[in-house]
């Protein structure tokens, strides 16, 4: 397991270092800098502004930096021979693909806490000069869900690269992320449809595709008048989903890789 | 390479752990369905592009359909807000419309949305005169009604519908049980913007009694702010200004409560009456007199030790009366969710409000002013608080008042003529505490004044005259109304409409209610009088003229009532 420690940190390092990617970082740390130029709203209305472009743009940000940096980890790695080199050495097929995979999410973690620590320690002198109550740190929670969102997405990115090519995987998994993020409709579709196949396509679309809607929880954390109700055991639940459905594409990723041929 | 074992082993785990997400997603559907997480008016937003329902529904791009879909719906909501707003600072109200409607399905919870929609619709569509579009009333209140039943637990919208009761559409009772169910709803509302507007709204439906027990209220309440350790400086700073405010307004109130039994009897005729003509197509000159009466100058006290209310009675200015036409038969429907932005366009309603001015009295032995010609003469301050009028030469002729300038008319001073001298010789100075001279003073005041030759004359240079006749004038209003020049607002299509001139004691200011009351205790009137029992009995003047679509639209002047 240190083999996959060790791919992991040399991944982090490398992608840290890809500009595209820290293009995205900067524009994405730009961005929530410049939602504070909206001063001609009242203070509340500002505030509200702010907090849902800069939860937008890091989940945007995020959702850029994952896809892109893990539909091409293992490709690039197979088309410029360097895989061989690595699996020469006695690094197990597993331990590659399992140290790639922890390499993305940590890249991806690493940026969501960047942007996020900027994000609510703006906010929070904001809210200090402008003598309102200082929440900005319940925004974290949103920041969490995020980065679960972009840890499963990550994680579907890295299985769907054993099988396509970057290009196809990108619109592949962006796919999907739309289709996760209806999750709503098609349980309702499911729920309302008199067709008993119809029903069933449904229900089997809304439990077996990741769904990435799970994690949409900016409503609280704009409106701290709404009460939500069980709202630890609900984001202590969709941490838990993220990881276990994670589990499940990486355990198949790792059976599907050992077979391919490189 | 794994071994078939181990590979079968894998794919058990994963059968277990997919049938764990299953589980886990049937688990956690019902949490992510709550509307403080995922509204359900989003798909009414979403729906809107669906149906295809015409100009009126509200329809959101593709691309801001995609991001709403994948979790970028605050976000779009944000950048419609901002949109709208430089529709609105660009002038283009009506653009505002749709994109309020969407921006409250897709986040129902922003409350500012509401307020500022609700807002917009009752107050900034106008004619060209300035008088507000009332049909969009209607939208305004079903907007903030609905913004209240998607956030029951916050007080903002309840204090929203309460001022839009209170200041546009006057119907103070519903102003009432806004703001009552938000104080209830939620128990930490802003005292200041909740409980003085739930004790103004109590005195003007009529409910004096109720209003000082919620003064009492909301006083404790800053009180016990102001005692709190925690609190911050700038809570403790405006619960001070909301306690000095609430105990200055219980004050007020309690000494008017007791001053007011007898200073309002007997009531004072009004003497109402209006004349309307129509002096083109669609304008109409609406004048008319009211006998308004009021305090001059009141005495105070403390509600322990009150003073003696009215000390000086006249005829005031100030007072307004209101003049609606609508179409006949004409009322106002509440809906509990906007449906529609679009106002109906067959529908007329015109609202304003006539100023009543220039009502003036003089007796025998008082003072007056001499205006000359100049009908728009002023009474300095000091001499209007002792009640005494200015009246031009025709008025002076008219009742005979003479032309006695002061310094000559000295013995023929009454009592209070002596008062009015004496107070226009030496002001009582500010500050002093005192309102009026006593009998007493007036007296050493007046022997100063007959030896003081130099103020005399100085007197006399102002037009300070002695009255030898008795006047009366009732205060008159009188306005020119142009619709011809708003033919979107004003449509007279339907055949029959009311013109509705009335006078309302509940909003009339402090000094005219003094006289005649809260509810019109102190007023009465030959022909217009009328007791509303709905609204606490409710004693107020309402004149009632049935128009047809000729007498509006018609060329040429004709008088559509009254003698003139």
């Amino acid at each position: 397991m240190s083999t996959a420690l060790v791919i992991a940190r040399n991944t982090i390092s490398e992608a840290l270092r890809r500009k595209i990617l820290n293009a995205f970082l900067m524009v994405g740390v730009a961005t929530i800098v410049l939602t504070f130029a909206f001063q001609a709203f009242q203070p509340r209305q500002e505030l509200t502004l702010i907090k849902g472009m800069g939860l937008g743009i890091i989940s945007l940000a995020g959702i850029l930096i994952s896809v892109i940096l893990s539909i091409n980890l293992i490709p690039n790695e197979i088309e410029r021979r360097t895989i061989y080199t690595i699996l020469s050495k006695p690094v197990r097929r597993y331990e590659f693909l399992l140290g790639k995979w922890g390499g993305a999410v940590g890249t991806v973690f690493l940026n969501i806490a960047l942007m996020s620590i900027v994000f609510v320690i703006a906010v929070a002198i904001k809210q200090q000069i402008g003598g309102q109550d200082v929440d900005a740190f319940q925004l974290l929670k949103g920041a969490l869900m995020t980065y679960m969102q972009l840890f499963l997405l990550c994680s579907l990115a890295i299985f769907l690269s054993i099988f396509t090519t970057p290009l196809v995987n990108f619109f592949l998994t962006l796919s999907l992320f739309v289709i996760g993020n209806l999750s709503s409709f098609t349980q309702d579709l499911a729920r309302n449809s008199q067709n008993v196949l119809v029903k069933y396509f449904f229900t089997a679309i809304h439990y077996l595709v990741p769904n990435f809607g799970n994690f949409q929880y900016s409503n609280p954390l704009l409106n701290p008048g709404v009460q939500v109700q069980n709202e630890a055991l609900f984001l202590i639940q969709n941490v838990v989903y993220a990881v276990v459905y994670s589990a499940v594409l990486i355990i198949l990723a790792v059976l599907a890789f050992d077979r391919r041929e490189v | 390479m794994f071994s078939k074992s181990q590979r079968q082993g894998l794919l058990g785990v994963v059968a277990a752990l997919v049938a764990g997400v299953v589980l886990l997603q049937a688990r956690i559907d019902p949490l992510r369905r709550q509307d403080a997480i995922e509204p359900k008016s989003v798909q009414k937003a979403i729906g809107g592009v669906a149906s295809g329902q015409g100009a009126n529904q509200a329809a959101l791009p593709f691309e801001y359909l995609l991001g709403t879909l994948t979790g970028f719906r605050q976000v779009i909501a944000g950048l419609l807000w901002v949109r709208t707003d430089s529709f609105f600072h660009s002038g283009n109200y009506d653009a505002v419309l749709p994109m309020i409607r969407l921006i409250t399905w897709l986040d129902p919870n922003w409350l500012d949305v509401y307020s500022t929609g609700a807002w917009h619709l009752m107050y900034n569509f106008t004619d060209t005169d300035q008088r507000s579009d009332r049909r969009y009333l209607e939208p305004g209140l079903a907007l903030l009604d609905e913004g209240i039943a998607n956030n029951q637990h916050v007080y903002d919208l309840y204090k929203e519908k309460g001022w839009n009761n209170f200041d546009k559409v006057k119907d103070y009772a519903t102003a009432v049980e806004a703001l009552q169910a938000g104080e209830k709803q939620d128990p930490n509302h802003d005292v200041t913007q909740i409980g003085h507007l739930l004790a103004h709204s109590l005195e003007r439906s009529g409910n004096p009694d109720g209003a000082i027990a919620q003064w009492e209220k909301v006083a404790k309440s800053h009180k016990a702010i102001l005692d709190d350790p925690k609190a911050t400086s700038e809570k403790k700073g405006r619960a001070t200004q909301g306690y000095n405010s609430a105990r200055e307004n219980l004050k007020h109130m309690k000494v008017r409560r007791i001053v007011r039994r007898e200073d309002t009897q007997p009531p004072v005729n009004a003497h109402f009456d209006v004349t309307v003509r129509r002096i083109k197509p669609k304008v109409l000159e609406i004048s008319g007199v009211l006998n308004l009466v009021g305090a001059k100058e009141f005495d105070m006290g403390t509600p322990e030790n009150p003073g003696q209310g009215i000390l000086v009675e006249g005829p005031v200015d100030g007072a307004r009366v209101d003049v609606r036409l609508q179409d006949q038969g004409y009322a106002m429907k509440r809906q509990k969710e906007m449906t529609s932005f679009e106002v109906d366009p067959s529908v007329t309603i015109m609202q304003d409000q006539l100023s009543t001015r220039g009502g003036k009295m003089v007796k025998k032995g008082s003072m007056f002013v001499a205006h000359g010609k100049n009908a728009y003469g002023s009474v300095e301050r000091n001499l209007e608080r002792v009640g005494v009028y200015g009246f031009t030469d025709d008025e002076v002729a008219k009742f005979k008042l003479g032309t006695v300038p002061l310094s000559k008319g000295l013995g023929q001073l009454s009592a209070t003529g002596q008062l009015q001298a004496v107070t226009a010789a030496y002001p009582l100075p500010f500050g002093s505490g005192k309102k009026l001279y006593d009998a007493s003073e007036v007296a050493a005041q007046m022997a100063k004044l007959r030896r003081d030759a130099k103020k005399l004359a100085e007197l006399d240079a102002k037009n300070y005259r002695v009255s030898l006749g008795e006047g009366y004038q009732y205060g008159t209003f009188k306005r020119e109304i142009d619709m011809s020049k708003d033919p979107g607002m004003y449509s007279f299509s339907k055949d029959k409409y009311e013109l509705i001139l009335s006078f309302n004691p509940r909003t009339a200011p402090d000094f005219v209610q003094d006289r005649i009351g809260w509810s019109g205790e102190g007023l009465t009137d030959d022909n217009y009088l009328v007791v509303d029992k709905e609204r606490n009995n409710l004693r107020m003047l309402r004149k009632v003229i049935v128009l047809t679509k000729d007498d509006l639209t018609g060329s040429g002047v004709k008088t559509l009532t009254g003698t003139k």
